[in-house]
């Protein structure tokens, strides 16, 4: 149910969103998702690859969902956060947890979710600067 | 801040661009980007295999590394200005990329040639902007 007339199909296209997980059905999953409401998607396993990723281009909206990782989501948002705004250090960040909300992102889901919720997360925090 | 314009996924369309970055990675995200906006896309990992092509095909565009190994982006867009071009076209365009704190800033690539310069991190609406606006049409 998406509600409130919201269409996914096509509600991201034209954003770039750099998806970091490192749970692989959940990544292949989540990029499934986001590419069907017309997302641009780099897939990675690591915040590490995130960062070099983030090192060549700029995406519009990053997704930590990090669970099995020592480098977890708040460290990953650290090192973004350190970065100047010009090097992306104020991307828009949503994570992904099990339990408690993470202070330091814009966005925020709880295992499970709509899938829908997080393309109208996304748009919601893209375009309410 | 969020951005308001989303990226133009149809404005390269009909536009062949040639990559030539010797990081695999930063080619791989640069294509992907070009691609998602409609162009056709080559990627070569040296200067010297970007020249190479351009002796077999002419692409709208080239966006060129500075820093590279052995021949350099300077090196590539020398070459690529000093080829024959068929009249009635206008030379390649080429774009050069600099990882951010590097000494090459614009007042160095632009006299070298380079129609464009832009930093790491890409942003990907100024790097399809860029594109569409310099390609050359036929």
């Amino acid at each position: 149910m998406t509600g409130d007339g919201f269409f996914a199909v096509d509600s991201l296209r034209g954003m770039w969103v750099l998806l970091i997980d490192d749970d692989r059905s959940s990544r292949e999953l989540l990029t499934d998702i986001l590419e069907h409401c017309g997302a641009l998607v780099t897939a990675v396993a690591s915040a590490e690859t995130a960062l070099g990723v983030m090192r060549h281009v700029k995406p519009d909206v990053v997704v930590i969902s990090l669970f099995h990782s020592q480098r977890d989501a708040r460290w990953l948002i650290k090192e973004v956060r350190a970065r100047k705004p010009e090097e992306g250090g104020m991307i828009p960040a949503i994570v992904i947890t099990g339990t408690e909300p993470g202070t330091g992102f814009e966005g925020h889901l709880i295992h499970p979710f709509d899938p829908w919720q997080l393309c109208r997360l996304i748009t919601n925090i893209t375009t309410t600067a | 801040m969020g951005r308001h314009d989303h990226l133009p996924t149809d404005a390269l369309v009909g536009i062949h661009v040639l990559i030539v970055d010797d990081d695999p990675d930063a080619r791989e995200l640069i294509a992907v980007v070009l691609r998602y906006c409609g162009a056709l896309v080559t990627d070569v990992g040296s200067a010297s295999e970007g020249l190479r092509l351009l002796t077999r095909i002419m692409p709208d565009v080239a966006v060129c590394d500075i820093s590279m190994p052995e021949r350099d982006g300077y090196w590539f867009v020398r070459e690529a200005l000093g080829q024959p071009v068929e009249r009635g076209r206008s030379p390649l365009p080429v774009i050069a990329i600099t990882a951010h704190g590097e000494i090459h800033g614009p007042d160095r690539t632009l006299p070298a040639g380079f129609q464009a310069h832009i930093r790491k991190p890409i942003d990907p609406w100024e790097l399809c902007r860029l594109v569409a606006s310099l390609a050359r049409r036929a």
